[in-house]
């Protein structure tokens, strides 16, 4: 009996909170993100497009798909790794017939990168729950939004200021304008710096890398491995040793994949106000760098 | 496994269902209990599940040899050495190795000796000590051995207490487990009450405070007194929140399954004395220093120089006892020089942990808590040499008046004062989510109210997860 009673009590107790909990839950799957409209918009819309843009930050705030008509889009994200880029590849590839060229960020930022559940754990659910990234097991912190309180938080924040979605309707973050650029960026002193950390979670970059370069040659498909414009002071302060790897390994991956490399890491056509900080363009930076890789990749197609 | 993931909501339940359904034979809710302790431990690292299987299979051995065997000393030694010697591999091994390196360097030898790295198996000091309490007491006579290897293996390995404690001594847990267990309505409820304030101490306190602490920590030396003030006071509470929300819970998870373990907290930075401190902090650990050490060596009987002695050298262990760092050393002998200071002090102030504090006992509780906070800049630091550059920076930003802006830790603040509040309020109940025999804790809509509303902050207004501190010891 006393049993029976604990059991009806804590289910009385527990309803409640699980209805609330689950209602959140789902409302906060249901506000726009990124993760979910890219997904959503490949499935859609991948028929139409031949060059992808993939990467992190470096990718989808600085590439402008706009620039190129429609036929293009951004699939990057702020923080995404190596091995989420080839994820997505493969994802879309069936959805995707008349992808030509693939553009990737390969530089000093992702290619030291560590995995995602050690520094931004928000993260990995949106690629569980929206990109089909299904890494972690259905018990773990990553099959709920509200596992993530801060993430939760955030996003709520924005959609309150009505920046729900971080970028436009080709993929491209939109949110770094140059309005919004803070001059203390770029003291020396704040300059930020993408350092190593360790063997194991370099080389599994590296592999992913390769992979990816692999996978593009067997489907004859064009990559072209970006090194986007950074400021001087950001290379300046750049360990030298990483900016040689990372040299190596792009130069490896055009040996033995034929990939193409684009560097613009010292382009000296990209000053101060091109930039929202050391290692981002602003909206004015992208759309002038944008229109610079289209060359590029029209030269390759 | 730990107690904030989503891995154990699952498990507890179903551990709790099949734990009651075998309510009959306790033998099979003993195995059950093992059993899932053991699948709570494997699931952070199953290879040490070894350890804590020669751990207990020793001690159980140990006891039965203890009572059938007339070198009955060897016995006991032989025990003390196979487990404090696989405490010291583990926790201890590389510390010695730096330590004798640098001793050596000094006189320009060195040494050459593999400098392994040796992983700390979660919670091993606290197994340890149990396995030792057993042995101890059964060698002493207090405890007859157990033949029930099975209830011998879950009171080493009872999962809620397993990696953090409380240290429990053969003489509660073991007989606990060695009878017949009836579930108790009030008992399951206040053990629900318990896990609830636990996770709300540990997510919206220590854990927002470990946000704000780590931030203010890593930039101290350009910081101003106010943000080096607030970090030391704000470590004060993320530790209290930490390990005190880990032994509420760990101890209302015991009550679900109709078992009693040892209070480990006693609302601590109420004390009017850092010797009360010690009585209300860490209560299980106090306990076993002072009944398998500190008595031994004489306690405070022999006079004032052993009891100094006795002091420092109880200290100075259960510092050690934390980790293998010179800081934890120093912060033991701090507080030990700080005990034998109030110790001599002529004045009396209350010392009686059971007592209710008043508002007369606040200039003393304000004047503790600031002492035992200075402490916890020792603990907190990786080496002395960053110990002494915070205090320096602290005092110096003080005198020259360079009290600047707080930047971070302002909303963690509020929950500690959130905290404080509450606790005073409560301060006659260990939990202070009990609220019998209040005017409106009679009320149950009221009393359910207080614990949604406890829930609500705890899942909205938690930090970011951090592990718990004591998980390292």
């Amino acid at each position: 009996m006393p049993m029976k009673k604990f059991c009806l009590g804590v289910m009385i107790f527990v309803i409640p909170i699980i209805l609330l909990l689950s209602a959140v839950e789902c409302y906060v799957r249901l506000l726009p993100n990124s993760y979910k409209y890219k997904d959503d918009w490949m499935w859609k819309n991948g028929q139409g497009v031949s060059t992808l843009v993939l990467g992190n930050s470096h990718a989808f705030f600085d590439i402008n798909p706009s620039e190129y008509g429609d036929s293009t889009f951004n699939l990057a994200n702020v923080s995404q790794r190596l091995q989420h880029d080839y994820f997505l590849l493969c994802r879309y590839a069936d959805a995707c017939p008349n992808l030509s060229t693939v553009v990737l960020v390969v530089d000093n930022s992702n290619l030291f990168d560590i995995p995602m559940e050690h520094d931004e754990p928000g993260r990995v659910t949106y690629y569980q729950l929206y990109m089909g990234y299904s890494e972690h097991s259905f018990f773990s912190r990553y099959s709920l939004e509200l596992s993530d309180i801060n993430s939760f938080w955030a996003k709520i924040k924005k959609q309150w200021n009505n920046e729900g979605l971080s970028c436009d309707s080709l993929g491209w973050g939109n949110g770094y304008l140059l309005s919004l650029r803070n001059p203390k960026d770029f003291l020396d002193e704040n300059v930020r710096v993408h350092r190593f950390v360790d063997w194991n979670t370099t080389c599994q970059n590296v592999k992913c890398v390769r992979a990816i370069a692999k996978w593009c040659k067997s489907h004859k498909i064009s990559l072209v491995l970006l090194m986007p414009p950074v400021t001087a002071s950001y290379t300046r302060k750049a360990d030298k040793w990483q900016l040689d790897f990372v040299q190596q390994v792009v130069d490896s991956c055009k040996k033995d994949y034929g990939v193409v490399v684009a560097d613009y890491s010292c382009d000296n056509r990209f000053d101060d106000f091109d930039f929202f900080d050391t290692d981002h363009l602003n909206d004015k930076g992208a759309i002038k760098f944008s229109a610079l890789l289209k060359s590029e990749i029209e030269l390759l197609n | 496994m730990s107690f904030i993931s989503i891995s154990f909501i699952v498990f507890l339940p179903i551990v709790f269902s099949l734990y009651w359904l075998l309510s009959k034979y306790h033998n099979w809710q003993n195995l059950c209990l093992l059993v899932a302790s053991y699948v709570f431990y494997g699931l952070w690292d199953w290879r040490f599940l070894s350890l804590i299987f020669i751990t207990s299979l020793s001690s159980f051995l140990s006891g039965l040899c203890l009572e059938r065997v007339k070198s009955r000393h060897l016995v006991v030694i032989l025990n003390l050495c196979l487990n404090l010697g696989i405490l010291a591999f583990f926790k201890y091994y590389g510390f010695f190795i730096d330590n004798l390196t640098v001793l050596l360097s000094t006189f320009g030898l060195s040494l050459d000796v593999p400098t392994l790295r040796v992983i700390l198996p979660v919670g091993i000091s606290f197994y340890t000590f149990q396995s030792l309490s057993y042995t101890i007491d059964v060698y002493r006579g207090k405890l007859h051995a157990t033949k029930d290897v099975v209830a011998f293996f879950t009171y080493i390995a009872f999962f809620p207490q397993l990696v953090a404690g409380p240290i429990e001594k053969a003489t509660n847990l073991l007989p606990q487990m060695t009878s017949k267990r009836t579930f108790d309505y009030d008992n399951a409820i206040e053990g629900l009450r318990r896990i609830l304030w636990g996770f709300f101490k540990k997510m919206v306190i220590a854990d927002n405070c470990a946000i704000a602490v780590n931030l203010m920590w890593n930039n101290f030396s350009e910081a101003g007194f106010l943000t080096l003030f607030c970090t030391m006071i704000l470590f004060t509470f993320q530790i209290y929140g930490d390990f005190s929300g880990y032994s509420d819970i760990a101890i209302g998870v015991a009550k679900l399954f109709g078992i009693r373990l040892t209070e480990n907290f006693r609302l601590p930075y109420f004390s009017c004395s850092v010797g009360e401190f010690w009585r209300r902090w860490h209560i299980s650990l106090m306990a076993w220093f002072r009944d398998y050490l500190y008595i031994p060596l004489g306690g405070s009987r022999n006079g004032m120089f052993k009891t100094i002695r006795n002091i420092l050298v109880v200290f100075m262990l259960s510092g050690l006892w934390h980790g293998a760092k010179w800081t934890f050393v120093v912060w033991g002998l701090y507080h030990a020089c700080l005990l034998i200071l109030g110790r001599m002090r002529r004045k009396v102030v209350r010392t009686d942990s059971s007592q209710i504090v008043r508002i007369s006992d606040i200039p003393s509780i304000l004047i503790t808590f600031l002492l035992i906070s200075f402490g916890w800049v020792i603990f907190r630091s990786e080496n002395m040499s960053e110990a002494l550059a915070f205090f320096s920076r602290m005092f110096d930003t003080l005198i020259c008046m360079d009290i600047g802006s707080l930047q971070h830790g302002k909303q963690a603040l509020l929950y500690c004062f959130l905290l404080i509040g509450i606790e005073w309020l409560q301060r006659e109940r260990i939990c202070p989510l009990e609220l019998s025999g209040r005017q409106l804790g009679c009320n149950r809509m009221f009393r359910w109210t207080v614990y949604y509303i406890v829930f609500l902050l705890m899942f909205f207004l938690r930090g970011e997860e951090q592990t718990f501190i004591y998980f390292q010891f």
